[in-house]
C-alpha cells in the first residue's frame, strides 16, 4: 500500500513539476553565418574552346552516348545567366546508343526548341507535353552548363540538354545586352536570362535562349541585322 | 497480497509516467489527409473553420477583388484533402536592370482575374521577369510555425559552407512590424501564419482585413471606384480583432495535421533503399527529414503567439530546411528578402509530394528525375552524386520521394 502511495504521490508532484514549468520566449536568432556566396561572374577571360576540351567536356555529361556532328563546331557564353561559361554544340547519337539516350532516368534532358512555352506551361492544358525523344539520325544541340570559374571545363560541369531544332546556321554566340534592347521592343519579349545562340529555323533567323527551364527558339525581331553581327 | 499487488502496479505506472513526465523528446505530430485536427482546437471548430476555408467569396458582401486569383481559398488548397496542394499557378513578373529587380506596376503579383473587364491585369512590356509559382501546401504549417526561428538558423549553420541556406528575416504583421525568421511562402515571405492568411486573403481573393487594409491595384492603376464594399472588408470584431475570416483561416491551418507518409509504398524494401540514397547522395541537407518544434509555452511571432501543447515539442518530417538558396531555379523574383535573394528559393518541402503532378516552383517538370536534374548551382554536389547512381537506384530513391 505504501508503495501505492509513493506512486501516486511521484505521479502528483511531476505533473505538478510540469505545469510550472515556466513560460520561454523564442530569443532573437542568432546571426547566421555568411550563407552560400553568388554563383561567381567570369573572373578572368576565358580561352577559346580546343577541340579535345570539348570533346572531354561532351563526355564528361554525356557518356560516349554521342559524337559531334560533322566537325566539331562549339560555341561558349554563360547561356543560363548563372555566371558561369557554357558549353554547345552539333551532336548526333552514337551508334548503338539510342535506348541510353532516351532512358527515362537519363542524366540529361531532351527537349524541342520550338515547343510553345505558352502551351506547354498552360495550367488548362488538357494533354501533357509529349516526351521529346531522341531519334536515330537526329542532329541535336549539346548543351553542358558551367560550373564556377572554369565554367563548362570544371570538373563538376554536369548539367547538360540535347535540345532538336536549335542547330540551324549561323550557329553563333552573341552577348545577352546584345540581343537584350531588340528584344525589349516585341510585345511577346522572352525572358532573356543569358547569352543567345543565334540559329535559323528553316528560312527563319532566329535565336535560341534559356528560359529558365528549357531551351526554346523565338524569331529575330526583324530590324536587326542577323548576321554577321547584330550591332547596329 | 493484494496490498503487493496494488503497490507492483502503482510502482510499474509511476515507471511509465514519471520518465514521459519530465522527458523532453519529442512526440510524433500527428499526420494525415483525414480532415481532422491536430489537437489544436476542437473537431468542431475545425470543421466550422474549414468550413470558412472553402467559402466561396461574392463580390458582395464579402468584397470580392476587384483583382484577385480565386473565390476561395480551397481553390488552391484542396489536392487530396482542404489545405492541401493544388495545380493552380500565380504570375509574378517584374524587371531586372542589371543590378536590381523592379516590381511589375502594381505589384510583382499579377492577379489572374477581375470583376471588371476593364481592370484585368496583364504584364506590360518592359517586364522581362516572369515565373509561374504554384500553390503551396498549408497542411502541417502549425508546426512549421511553431519551430524556433534558432532551429532554421542551427539547420543553415550546419550545412556545408557552399551550400549554406539563407535565413532572411520578415515583418511579423500582428507584431507592429517586428521581424521573425521567414519560413512561409516560395520565398519564405511571411513568419506567422495570421501574416499569411491576411496576405493571401487580400492578393489571392482581393480581401482586406485590419493587417491588409489596403486593396490591390490593377498594374498600378486604382481599382477604387469598382471596390463596392467598405475597407477593411473582413473587419475587426470584438473577439477577432484581425478578422473573423482570417484569424478562422490561421486557426484552420494551425490545427491541420502533417502530410502522411504513404506507409505501405515506404515499407518497401525499394523505397527503404531510396530512403538511405536520399542521405548518401545528400539531399537531406536541404530537404531535412527532422525537425523538432519548439516547446509549448514558448512565445513565438514577437510576442504574439505561444505555442500550444498539440504543436509544441513535436517531431515532422517536412523534408526541407526553410531556408533560401540558389540552385539554378531561381525565379528572379524579390519580395521580402532583399535583391541577395532574387535568384534564391526556399527548399520545397517534400511532405506529401506524391500528391503533385508539375514540380518545382513554377509546375513546368513533369517527372521526378527531371525535377532533380533542374536543381544546379549550390545543389551541384548534391545531383551529381544522383547522377552517379545506377538507373536501379535512382529508381528507388524515385520510389522514395513517392512514398512521401
Amino acid at each position: 500500500m505504501a508503495g501505492l502511495i509513493l506512486a501516486f504521490g511521484a505521479i502528483a508532484f511531476a505533473l505538478a513539476a510540469r505545469r510550472g514549468r515556466q513560460e520561454i520566449a523564442e530569443l532573437e536568432p542568432h546571426p547566421p553565418r555568411e550563407g552560400a556566396p553568388s554563383p561567381p561572374a567570369f573572373a578572368v577571360k576565358l580561352p577559346p574552346p580546343r577541340a579535345s576540351e570539348v570533346e572531354e567536356g561532351l563526355r564528361r555529361a554525356f557518356a560516349e552516348t554521342l559524337r559531334p556532328a560533322g566537325a566539331l563546331r562549339a560555341v561558349v557564353g554563360d547561356f543560363n545567366g548563372d555566371g558561369a561559361e557554357d558549353v554547345a554544340l552539333p551532336v548526333s547519337p552514337a551508334e548503338g546508343r539510342l535506348a541510353e539516350l532516351n532512358d527515362g532516368v537519363a542524366n540529361w534532358r531532351v527537349q524541342d526548341a520550338l515547343d510553345d512555352p505558352a502551351v506547354r506551361d498552360a495550367p488548362s492544358a488538357k494533354v501533357p507535353p509529349a516526351a521529346v525523344t531522341v531519334q536515330p539520325h537526329d542532329v541535336l544541340l549539346a548543351v553542358v552548363h558551367g560550373y564556377g570559374v572554369r565554367g563548362w571545363r570544371d570538373e563538376r560541369a554536369r548539367q547538360c540538354y540535347l535540345v532538336r531544332h536549335a542547330t540551324g546556321a549561323p550557329l553563333e554566340a552573341r552577348p545577352r545586352t546584345e540581343l537584350l534592347r531588340y528584344v525589349q521592343r516585341v510585345p511577346d519579349e522572352p525572358r532573356l536570362s543569358g547569352d543567345v545562340i543565334l540559329a535559323s529555323a528553316g528560312r527563319t533567323a532566329g535565336f535560341v535562349y534559356w528560359t529558365g527551364v528549357r531551351y526554346a527558339w523565338h524569331p529575330l525581331p526583324k530590324e536587326i541585322p542577323p548576321h554577321p553581327t547584330l550591332s547596329p | 497480497m493484494r496490498t503487493l499487488r496494488l503497490s507492483l502496479l502503482g510502482v510499474a505506472v509511476a515507471a511509465f509516467v514519471l520518465p514521459a513526465a519530465f522527458s523532453d523528446a519529442p512526440a510524433e505530430a500527428p499526420t494525415g489527409f483525414d480532415g481532422q485536427t491536430n489537437g489544436f482546437i476542437t473537431q468542431a471548430d475545425f470543421d466550422a473553420d474549414r468550413s470558412r476555408f472553402e467559402d466561396r467569396e461574392e463580390i458582395t458582401p464579402k468584397g470580392l477583388g476587384p483583382v484577385y486569383n480565386a473565390q476561395s481559398c480551397a481553390e488552391c488548397h484542396q489536392n487530396p484533402v482542404t489545405g492541401a496542394i493544388s495545380q493552380v499557378t500565380e504570375v509574378r513578373a517584374g524587371h531586372f536592370d542589371g543590378v536590381n529587380f523592379i516590381d511589375h506596376p502594381g505589384g510583382s503579383l499579377i492577379n489572374d482575374r477581375a470583376i471588371d473587364a476593364s481592370i484585368q491585369e496583364r504584364v506590360l512590356g518592359g517586364n522581362e521577369v516572369r515565373t509561374f509559382r504554384t500553390s503551396l501546401n498549408t497542411l502541417g504549417d502549425g508546426f512549421v510555425e511553431a519551430i524556433d526561428s534558432n532551429t532554421l538558423v542551427a539547420i543553415a549553420n550546419g550545412q556545408p559552407a557552399g551550400m549554406r541556406g539563407q535565413f532572411i528575416e520578415v515583418p511579423v504583421g500582428e507584431a507592429g512590424g517586428l521581424v521573425r525568421g521567414g519560413r512561409f511562402g516560395w520565398k519564405n515571405q511571411h513568419a506567422s501564419l495570421l501574416s499569411f492568411s491576411a496576405d493571401a486573403y487580400l492578393n489571392e481573393m482581393g480581401i482586406t482585413s485590419p493587417l491588409q487594409p489596403t486593396e490591390n491595384t490593377s498594374n498600378g492603376r486604382s481599382v477604387a471606384a469598382y471596390d463596392q464594399v467598405a475597407d477593411p472588408e473582413d473587419p475587426a470584431t470584438a473577439t477577432a480583432p484581425n478578422g473573423e475570416d482570417v484569424e478562422g483561416f490561421t486557426r484552420f491551418v494551425r490545427a491541420t495535421k502533417a502530410p502522411p507518409r504513404d506507409t505501405a509504398l515506404a515499407a518497401t524494401s525499394d523505397a527503404q533503399a531510396g530512403s538511405v540514397l536520399f542521405k548518401q547522395v545528400g539531399c537531406n541537407i536541404c530537404h531535412v527529414p527532422n525537425i523538432t518544434t519548439a516547446p509549448p509555452g514558448t512565445v513565438i511571432n514577437r510576442g504574439a503567439f505561444t505555442v500550444p501543447a498539440a504543436l509544441g515539442n513535436k517531431l515532422i518530417h517536412p523534408f526541407g530546411d526553410f531556408l533560401l538558396h540558389n540552385v539554378g531555379t531561381g525565379d528572379g523574383i524579390v519580395q521580402n528578402g532583399g535583391q541577395s535573394t532574387r535568384n534564391k528559393l526556399r527548399t520545397a518541402p517534400l511532405w506529401g509530394v506524391r500528391t503533385r503532378g508539375r514540380l518545382m516552383h513554377d509546375g513546368e517538370t513533369l517527372n521526378r528525375n527531371e525535377s532533380i536534374l533542374r536543381h544546379a548551382g549550390e545543389a551541384t554536389g548534391v545531383i551529381n552524386n544522383y547522377r552517379n547512381l545506377t538507373t536501379a537506384q535512382k529508381n528507388q530513391l524515385i520510389l522514395f520521394l513517392n512514398s512521401l
